[in-house]
């Protein structure tokens, strides 16, 4: 290449670039998280937290409300009120009030789905309490708001298995797939502080009724999600009453207690051919036992069999409670009716027919449990 | 015309660069959204479908190497005057000149379409399409050897996006491909010709073949391009498939890259924008090498000049692309692109090579 030819290349690039739209990153309004609110009939309200990279401000996030009747809107609204340009590429967490959501999540979603700009990564998540309380409240000190310290508790409880997964991804797939309904994870405030406090379910899109925190593990426990995972429950008082140590002023009296850790489960669930009613589901479980709150000699192997023979009869009664539960909402969040689809040809259940038939769902549980080990004493 | 071509040695390339040059021109703009397409059609069996779909193309490729084995150094227009005579075969002829220009519209238009809507919706067409055909005349310009490097550096910078299809993998249900063979067979079919869009670019050793240097070693590049074509759309598709609901699947237009969206590095958190800006390293060999068919084409029937033919029909194109605004009008276009290159690159061929046989047999009776 010659001079001249290198020459025009450069002035070429240099005076095209000027043809993209620019973005400085000082005038923009980054959202982080959204929360949406039904202020009126058919109106919405939306709390937007936002980072703004402007060195003159003392303060990096900042939290605007505004009313309209599309999510798209809410945010013209929300421009009016800042002097920095909204922008939604980065938005982790969207958040919907239970109001809201019990009429149909995916007419507002829509417009995540559309925008190619919202990533797909995104965590959602349904508020007993106006989504604007959540959002406002004064942020602790490991993050710099509200939204960022629920996105990361969320994300934290998702890491740890004690919550199913709650990306935009997951609850677009689950959606649309037949025979199977979304959850999310429920938000709540406690004494100025969100916390989580079960999970929403969901019937298709509509919010339907939330699932006590207690009662995730057997969700997950279902879904078979389980790898490293930790438990507590309660067995009945004398359960192992042969076995309790006789030493003296030992905790003989009171509940008994046992936590489980390490919790590896394995999970089959097999539709009865033609039947999507009939299923049965076979659950294995290995864990570490970390607590018990009565003095029961371990030494004695007839002590664990029957320990685990009683957790077995726990859980198996509790999975069966919990499926009466799902039964009486018409909601099926493991996918019982997907599971039977992947199965057989005959008589599929699709996204209309399964509704119906979910109260008619006949489960039998066998539940096998495994005690590895018991930590440092005996 | 002469049927046959007489090329200087300087001019030619070893048939080893056929793997590049079938391979780049195939995938293209089809690549983004190919799963949707198949899957509205076969459903959860779609990879029967794209398996049929390539063992087909490897057939129809091996039909055209033999017609262009029954004459020393002849392209499809050569070989088309030959055998129709000269009205029908230079009929054919400008048949194929129209397909090549809608086909470049077409792949412009999609990868427009994509930049808008995933990375700058506030981009001007006439921009990206100024950009794109400037890249295509200058490498015309080159010459035949500079396009042929161009799809063989374009294979080597763009292929390694194929190892961060990983991330989506895990994230695959199995369960959405049991029970197999639920579709008909006639529903598999329509999936296998849907398909076609996307491997459409066969066509283009009927134009390069006359540039081949060691002509009797043709046959397994083209073949191992198509079957790495044909794997490369089985992935996307598979991985598709799983990742999304098929309700789901049905409803996003360019799955492959909304595959993307996901992947994220510490570093780059979208990787769908860095993709989708490497596509056009994907799209680049595609526009020149049909450009470059479509101005040979037209020089073997009209001797037109290259040079000055190149620049009309860049303009033209330049044009025509400002004019098509709607997307329904992009997915139009490419409807009649994508069923008349299914007619012109899988159909033609099987009815030319009898014709061919029939027309030397007769020839060498009379003139012994």
């Amino acid at each position: 290449m010659t001079w001249k030819q290198i020459f025009i290349v450069v002035v070429l690039i240099s005076i095209s670039t000027g043809c993209i739209p620019k973005s400085y990153i000082e005038r923009l309004g980054i959202i982080t998280a959204i929360g949406y609110d039904l202020a009126g009939e058919n109106s919405l309200r939306g709390t937007m937290v936002m980072y703004q990279f402007d060195p003159s401000t003392t303060r990096p996030s900042q939290v605007v409300t505004s009313e309209a009747t599309t999510s798209k809107g809410l945010r013209l609204e929300a421009n009016k009120m800042t002097s920095h340009r909204l922008v939604s590429g980065q938005v982790r967490l969207k958040l919907f009030q239970d109001q809201l959501a019990s009429r149909g999540m995916t007419k507002y979603m829509d417009t995540l789905e559309r925008d190619a700009k919202v990533s797909d990564m995104g965590l959602l998540g349904v508020s007993e309490v106006p989504t604007a309380d959540l959002l406002k409240m004064e942020a602790s000190k490991e993050a710099t708001n509200s939204g960022e310290y629920i996105k990361k508790m969320i994300e934290k409880n998702i890491e740890d298995n004690v919550l199913p997964d709650a990306t935009l991804r997951t609850f677009i797939h689950d959606y649309y797939d037949a025979g199977i309904d979304p959850t999310l994870p429920m938000l709540t405030t406690t004494d100025g502080k969100a916390v989580i406090s079960g999970q929403a379910l969901f019937q298709n899109d509509k919010y339907v009724t939330k699932l006590s925190s207690q009662d995730i593990f057997y969700l997950l426990l279902l879904k078979n999600e389980y790898k490293d995972g930790q438990f507590q429950l309660q067995l009945p008082d004398e359960a192992l009453k042969e076995f309790h140590k006789e030493t003296p002023g030992s905790s003989a009296e009171g509940p008994l207690h046992v936590s489980l850790h390490e919790i590896d489960s394995d999970l089959t669930i097999d539709p009865k051919k033609g039947k999507p009613t009939e299923q049965s589901v076979n659950v294995t479980i290995e864990a570490r036992l970390l607590e018990i709150t009565k003095d029961v000699d371990l030494k004695n192997k007839k002590a664990i069999y029957k320990l685990e023979k009683e957790i077995e009869k726990k859980v198996k009664s509790d999975l069966e409670q919990f499926l009466e539960f799902l039964k009486e909402n018409q909601v099926d969040p493991i996918g019982f009716g997907k599971i039977y689809n992947a199965k057989n040809r005959e008589n599929r259940v699709t996204k209309e027919n399964w509704r119906q038939q979910i109260p008619e769902l006949n489960v039998s549980f066998d539940v096998k449990m495994k005690l590895l080990r018991h930590g440092t004493v005996e | 015309m002469n049927t046959n071509l007489i090329i200087k040695p300087d001019k030619t390339v070893e048939a080893f660069y056929l793997f590049f040059i079938v391979h780049t021109l195939q995938i293209g703009a089809g690549l983004m959204g190919v799963p949707r397409v198949i899957f509205i059609e076969s459903g959860t069996d779609s990879w029967i479908a794209i398996l049929l779909a390539g063992i087909y193309l490897h057939f129809v490729a091996w039909i055209m190497i033999l017609i262009l084995r029954k004459y020393d150094n002849a392209d499809i227009i050569g070989i088309q005057c030959d055998v129709f005579g000269r009205w029908l075969g230079k009929t054919m002829g400008i048949v194929y000149v129209i397909y090549f220009f809608f086909i470049l519209l077409s792949v412009i238009k999609n990868y427009i379409e994509v930049v808008q809507v995933f990375i700058f919706p506030e981009i001007p067409v006439w921009l990206m399409s100024g950009f794109l055909l400037s890249l295509m005349i200058y490498a015309l310009l080159g010459g035949f050897r500079v396009v042929v490097g161009t799809s063989f550096i374009f294979f080597l910078l763009t292929i390694w996006i194929v190892i961060t299809i990983s991330k989506p993998i895990t994230y695959m249900d199995w369960d959405h491909f049991t029970p197999i063979f639920q579709t008909g067979t006639l529903d598999q079919l329509k999936g296998a010709y849907k398909t076609a869009y996307s491997v459409l670019g066969l066509e283009i050793l009927f134009f390069v073949y006359p540039y081949i240097k060691n002509k009797q070693k043709v046959a397994l590049p083209v073949h191992a391009g198509l079957a790495f074509t044909t794997f490369l759309i089985l992935l996307v598709t598979v991985v598709s498939i799983g990742y999304f609901s098929p309700e789901q699947l049905k409803q996003t237009v360019w799955a492959t890259l909304s595959l993307f969206k996901i992947i994220s590095y510490p570093i780059v958190e979208r990787f769908d924008f860095i993709a989708i800006a490497l596509w056009m390293m994907v799209i680049i060999p595609n526009i020149v090498l049909f450009g470059w068919a479509l101005i040979q084409s037209l020089k073997r029937l009209f001797q037109l000049p290259e040079k000055s033919s190149l620049y009309v029909v860049a303009i033209l194109l330049f044009l025509a692309s400002i004019l098509i605004e709607y997307r329904v009008h992009i997915n139009q276009l490419t409807d009649w692109t994508s069923s008349l290159g299914f007619w012109l690159v899988f159909v033609y061929p099987v009815i030319l090579y009898p014709i061919v046989l029939i027309r030397k047999r007769f020839r060498k009776e009379n003139t012994p």
